[in-house]
């Protein structure tokens, strides 16, 4: 094999690149680029914790919460503060890293599942402070400009409680606004294709062949002299950027934020994104974020003609998620390639037996 | 920083009110300690974390609701209706435990993990569908509402308002503690207890000594599903059923489970009944608006200092003097 050949990476991008160029040739309705948006906005999120649940082997309950973050970094620095929203973006980013950083630390030191528990308890938090933050400020940040003798009328961010917080800016570049949804199709797109390639070019170095080795066996991993702690934080700390990044995007992609965004069974659905594009398969991310971003807009569309049935989607989405955790553990995607590969390769390896089998079938008739 | 001051002359001044506040606090913190039990029978049994564990406290509440009080309901007396409720909060759980069989086998801990919130966001659709999404009154277990206790002058000053001590309030506590005493009776005396423990100690052990392991789990399941029933059912009548109740309460007792250290008996009864009182004290001293969070900021600061629960971090404290 001298011959140089293009890394399936880049293959894999450019044909990414090339289907979301055209897709707008073939989907001529702005309306349904809105849902085709979405799914960039979460692939982004999801490629973060694919790689947490694939690759480090830990779930988090609660990336809703960095998801939060972003957003709300986002909204309240761009329209309280009069942030660029390009500014505010790496700031939310920031924030959830270090936020990350903080949970993840204490949990990913230790063997077990404390992780879940940790970043449930979290999504909780935040969104309890969500939900009640205009009526009281936290404790913590009146006593600190108490303590600070700040005045009173200190300008604390607002969170806008249930009701939410509107008039979020569009993003721009200098004075071209992404304002229509073509133009905000091709600018998540953008963003969602740099996380797939740096999330794929992490999992092909030196640190991805880490990674794997800890997916494949701690034990072993540590025996190599891999530190397996340092490695799930690093992991960690990655995807709550990448939510907070998905965030930050969808604050300013729909312009209007409010705490059920960020709940609870949201971060549940991330989960199932995951699940349904398989662990540890960053590819699996577009197509698990497209599953549920669809099943979503169909069950609404249906929904408005059986009422009924819209209340079927918590009951379809978690069968999902069971039924595809019991019968297909590695996901949708490898389970299906590695079934055609069976097929493929059962057809290479037993051509004698299957030649006769095909004469007498077509011989029958 | 004047907030703690002021808090301190409150107490100072207010006996009534604090004894109302560890009255009540320890009756929600009873239902917090049985629902943590119930994480830990699943827990020491199959090493799950079932996130599912908060559902089963919204079946018993439901389901009773519906058998005693519902319009359209059969209108059951409580005495029949409230094993009725464990029974199908069993039947639930049975189920789970069933599901859970096969990965169990082979699975990661994260995809079991999964599975069970899977379950749980099941079993809050059916409910949903069931039975609505508006919350429900229920009726409390006995007509007597409760009882004033006035404190003697001398102890709280002349303008002291009683202490109100209600029924139903008891009825938990009673309640709590009888599920506590009937699951030591289990663990300690009976042979299906015993081979429960067994199977928690070393379940290829415990299978070598011909100990039905799936039998176990399927059991530990149904266990864990009858006590989140009884829990349910006797906290209804105080907070209202919903079917979104089981959310909220399932991670306060996960809450307790944690800061008791995870497979822990005792420690999660205790920490779950600290973790009732200090909530009802934060919430009335502090801030009633970040009421839930404070179980969660808890849960938080104990996996930080220690993992293994308070329980553990006296122990190590005690055995490095």
């Amino acid at each position: 094999m001298s011959r140089v050949r293009p890394s399936p990476t880049l293959i894999s991008v450019l044909l990414g690149i090339a289907l979301v160029a055209l897709a707008p040739c073939v989907v001529t309705n702005s309306y349904a680029l809105v849902p085709l948006t979405f799914i960039a906005i979460y692939t982004i999120l999801v490629i973060g914790l694919n790689m947490l649940m694939g690759y480090a082997g830990q779930v988090s309950l609660g990336h809703a919460a960095f998801f939060a973050i972003g957003a709300y970094t986002s909204a309240i620095l761009s329209t309280q503060y009069g942030c660029s929203p390009w500014a505010a973006m790496p700031a939310g980013m920031a924030l959830a890293g270090i936020v990350a950083l903080l949970v993840g630390m204490p949990c990913l030191r230790l063997r077990g599942h404390y992780l879940a528990m940790a970043t449930l308890g979290f999504g909780m938090i935040v969104y309890i402070l969500l939900m009640e933050w205009p009526d009281s400020p936290p404790l913590l940040l009146a006593t600190l400009g108490r303590l600070l003798h700040l005045p009173a009328s200190t300008p604390w961010p607002f969170t806008g409680g249930a009701s939410g917080l509107p008039d979020i800016p569009a993003l721009a570049i200098g004075s071209f606004v992404f304002h229509t949804n073509l133009q905000k199709f091709y600018l998540t797109w953008a963003f969602a294709i740099l996380a797939l390639l740096l999330c794929a070019n992490i999992v092909n170095s030196r640190v991805g062949r880490a990674l794997r080795a800890v997916h494949g066996s701690e034990a072993a991993a540590a025996t190599l002299g891999v530190n397996i702690a340092a490695y799930k934080i690093h992991v960690f700390v990655l995807s709550a950027i990448l939510a907070a990044l998905a965030g930050s995007l969808y604050a300013h992609a729909v312009g209007f934020i409010s705490p059920p965004t960020f709940n609870f069974i949201r971060s549940v659905d991330f989960v199932v994104m995951v699940v349904i594009g398989g662990m540890a398969s960053i590819w699996g991310a577009v197509l698990g974020a497209g599953t549920i971003v669809l099943l979503g807009n169909w069950l609404q569309d249906v929904g408005a003609k059986f009422p009924r049935l819209a209340e079927f989607d918590l009951i379809i989405h978690s069968a999902i998620l069971i039924l595809v955790m019991i019968f297909m553990p590695a996901g949708i995607v490898c389970t299906a390639r590695d079934a055609v590969l069976r097929r493929l390769r059962g057809r290479a390896t037993a051509p004698a037996a299957a030649a006769p089998a095909h004469s007498e079938e077509v011989a029958t008739p | 920083m004047t907030e703690p001051v002021y808090a301190r002359k409150r107490i100072m001044g207010n006996l009534p009110d604090i004894l109302q506040l560890l009255f009540t606090g320890l009756a929600v913190g009873s239902i917090y300690a049985i629902i943590a039990v119930g994480f830990t029978v699943i827990f020491s049994s199959t090493q799950v974390v079932n996130f599912a564990q908060g559902e089963f406290v919204m079946i018993g509440a439901m389901v009773s609701y519906w058998l005693v009080g519902a319009e359209h309901g059969p209108h059951l007396p409580l005495l029949l209706a409230l094993p009725l409720a464990v029974l199908a909060a069993m039947l639930v759980g049975s189920a789970l435990g069933w599901v859970l069989m096969r990965p169990l086998k082979d699975a990661s801990v994260t995809s079991l993990i999964i599975i069970t919130v899977g379950a749980s966001m099941l079993m809050h659709g059916v409910a949903s569908l069931l039975w609505g999404k508006d919350p429900v009154a229920v009726a409390p277990f006995s007509n007597t509402s409760g009882y004033s206790l006035t404190l003697p002058a001398a102890l709280t000053g002349p303008h002291a308002y009683p202490v109100y001590i209600g029924t139903q309030e008891l009825w938990v506590m009673g309640l709590a503690a009888l599920v506590v005493l009937a699951l030591t009776f289990f663990f300690n005396r009976t042979m299906i207890g015993k081979a429960m423990r067994a199977v928690s100690v070393n379940r290829h052990g415990a299978r070598l000594i011909g100990i039905n392991v799936s039998r176990v789990v399927v059991g530990a399941f149904a266990l864990s599903a009858a006590i989140g029933a009884i829990a349910g059912a006797a906290i209804a009548p105080i907070s209202m059923a919903s079917y979104g109740m089981g959310t909220m309460l399932g991670l306060k007792g996960f809450a307790a489970a944690i800061v008791g250290g995870l497979g822990n008996f005792p420690g999660s009864i205790i920490a779950g009944l600290l973790l009732g009182i200090m909530e009802n004290f934060s919430a009335t001293y502090l801030s009633s608006q970040y009421k839930d969070a404070f179980a969660f900021i808890i849960l938080l600061g104990v996996l930080v200092i220690s993992p293994q629960g308070i329980v553990a971090l006296f122990r190590r404290r005690r055995a490095s003097v």
